[in-house]
């Protein structure tokens, strides 16, 4: 636990699970970094969680290897390989206390009793549990119960720590004060962690790298930046961010950038990707990336600054964010800007403007708009 | 006025019921005390005779403990198939393990002549000698699935994340059961046990017809009522009433535990 050179890199190859006639899990390959902290993230019924539970052991693949350290450990029972989970329910044993419940798996392990000792007392101040060792499980707080809960995990020096949403049944605030200490408690170790969720804040928070699942496979893979900046497809742009989804018309593919037709209008938008002339696709707009101006002041001097007329229709302001809604010609945008300065009323006419390379071209119809994301519904 | 003339007849009627459920039960154990060996009243004057005459009676020492005998090892033997039964059926799916569910159940719903009959003709087809033990095996048959329904209702609402939990902090199955599942389904499965021992103290048919030359309490009780007015068949009644009524209080936490 302790200055220990961080082993526990994981690879996952081409790993395949079906349930009955669905495949829960596709053809799925992925490799994780010793010390790496990597979410899952999609929506139910993207595999995650199956995904998660054949690396602790509790399914077994139909097909592919899972590799720990260089050791196959596809095929070996829970207790026989070195990761721990937290799950997403609360699973303290309710016949023993918070110290016994953390020294569970060293007493299993045969581990002398001052050590069980000193590294249960170790793992609850690490998760700020001590002076509830005597307590009944069953008389702590669902995020107490957590704690506890990591803290019977990373006792063990699992060299993978497994997450299944294990903050989804808690209070926002608690959730969001637990985000943080995991960070931290991640950081302090140093180890493997995989985290599944379909909280994309939690995942985009805490993570090294997010992995985007949907169907059983990998949808995009990236850092957070990444994944918000450079979404591959219109699923991953609505599940990270709030974005604009904006259908268009292609109108023509020059170098580096596509001419499309937006409500009448013809815009030029990049970065260009697989799309064709006449093709039906998608234009995505992060909600922060618009600006607005008062139309009086008029038109936007910038050079190669995409502009279009419009008028406030909604004003939200949220303390350090004030969200916009804009009415363009047939098209409805959201728009965020920083409290900061002075704000415009409703029924302002505004000039609506962006950099061309903010704006994202996909190829898809609104339709494989991801089913949990809401465009726009973000507000923190 | 009409509801408090209503509420006077529930009154009444509520207590004719009691009285019908609970005047004998009180005769029995007042009778116990009766000085003269009359079972009729006036009641005579205090004494314990009678149970002393039980306690010095070798035929009712001799059946006390034939009973506990058979009742001992009856729930020790079906605590241990009845939990493993229950833990097949509620934790693995397999090839009928509905069927299996339902013909543990079935004994329990016969009647208790057909089952007597059903063993005895059994036992003679496999030159089994009347005894003890093929009483306890009757004792079996009849009152596993109650004990089975007991433990299999608890299993069915232990959360399995738990034993998930114990084989992930590095519990084989086994340890799993005896660490964790176990410790926490142990009040329903001491309930269970508790009815086990319960149902076969008084049972008497599948007795009656299992059992060789030695009898049991209930089937002593039996032949002397037959034989003649008897004041110790009450001392032995009342023991048998303070038996049950020790079990019932015994058993109540963990009832409440079942409940829960």
């Amino acid at each position: 636990m302790n200055g220990e050179a961080p082993s526990g890199s994981l690879r996952i190859e081409r790993v395949s699970k079906v349930f009955g006639d669905i495949p829960a899990v596709d053809d799925f390959s992925l490799e994780v970094a010793a010390g790496e902290f990597v979410s899952l993230l999609g929506p139910s019924g993207c595999g995650k969680t199956t995904l998660l539970r054949m690396i602790g052991g509790f399914e077994f693949p139909d097909g592919g290897r899972i590799v720990l350290d260089d050791v196959d450990i596809t095929t070996r029972p829970p207790n026989k390989r070195p990761t721990n989970m937290v799950f997403q329910r609360v699973t303290l044993f309710p016949h023993l206390n918070v110290a016994e419940n953390v020294g569970f798996g060293l007493r299993i392990a045969k581990v002398g009793k001052a050590e069980i000792d000193r590294r249960v007392t170790e793992a609850l101040e690490l998760v700020r549990m001590r002076g509830f060792e005597r307590r009944e499980a069953h008389t702590l707080s669902g995020g107490q119960a957590q704690r506890v809960a990591l803290a019977r995990a990373i006792v063990n020096q699992p060299r993978v720590l497994l997450f299944d949403e294990p903050l989804s049944a808690l209070d926002l605030q608690i959730r969001r004060e637990l985000q943080i200490e995991l960070k931290d408690i991640h950081r302090e170790l140093g180890g493997t962690f995989v985290y599944v969720t379909h909280d994309q804040e939690e995942a985009m928070s805490m993570s090294d790298r997010v992995v985007v699942m949907r169907l059983g496979a990998i949808e995009q893979a990236g850092t957070p930046v990444e994944l918000y900046r450079q979404p591959v497809s219109l699923f991953v742009a609505s599940f990270v961010g709030s974005s604009n989804v904006i259908p268009i018309k292609v109108k023509a593919v020059r170098d580096g950038a596509v001419v499309v037709e937006l409500a009448g209008i013809e815009l030029e938008v990049g970065p260009a990707s697989e799309v064709q002339p006449g093709d039906d696709a998608s234009l995505v707009l992060r909600a922060e990336a618009i600006s607005l101006e008062p139309a009086d002041r008029g038109a936007s001097g910038l050079e190669g600054v995409t502009s279009m007329r419009g008028r406030v229709a909604d004003v939200r302001f949220v303390g350090a964010m004030v969200h916009y809604r804009v009415e363009t010609a047939g098209v409805r945008l959201h728009v965020i800007v920083s409290s900061e300065g002075s704000l415009l009323e409703e029924g302002t006419d505004v000039n609506v403007s962006w950099r061309p390379e903010d704006a994202l071209v996909l190829p898809e119809g609104a339709a494989d708009v991801a089913p949990a994301a809401e465009v726009g519904g973000r507000q923190t | 006025m009409r509801r408090g003339r209503r509420s006077w007849g529930l009154l009444v009627y509520s207590v004719l019921v009691f009285a019908f459920l609970f005047a004998p039960v009180l005769i029995v154990v007042l009778f116990s005390f009766n000085r003269t060996a009359s079972l009729t009243f006036p009641f005579e004057g205090w004494t314990l005779r009678w149970y002393r005459a039980v306690f010095a009676s070798p035929d009712y020492r001799a059946a006390i403990a034939a009973s506990l005998k058979v009742a001992l090892a009856t729930v020790a033997i079906v605590a241990v198939i009845g939990t493993a039964a229950a833990v097949a059926v509620t934790r693995y799916s397999f090839r009928g393990r509905e069927a299996l569910r339902s013909i543990l159940l079935i004994p329990a719903a016969l009647p208790g002549l057909f089952v007597g009959i059903a063993l005895l003709s059994l036992f003679i087809r496999v030159h089994l000698d009347l005894s003890l033990q093929t009483a306890a095996l009757g004792h079996i048959v009849y009152t596993l699935p109650y004990f089975f329904l007991v433990a299999s209702s608890r299993l069915l609402r232990f959360d399995p994340l738990l034993e998930e939990s114990a084989r992930d902090l590095g519990a084989g199955w086994f340890t799993t059961f005896r660490k964790v599942t176990m410790p926490i389904i142990a009040p329903a499965l001491i309930a269970g046990a508790l009815v086990v021992f319960s149902l076969s103290w008084d049972e008497v048919l599948i007795t009656f017809f299992t059992i060789g030359s030695q009898n049991t309490l209930p089937l002593v009780i039996y032949s002397r009522v037959k034989q003649a007015v008897d004041p110790s068949i009450n001392a032995i009644s009342a023991l048998l009433l303070l038996g049950s009524l020790v079990f019932i209080v015994g058993i109540r936490r963990y009832v409440v535990d079942l409940q829960q």
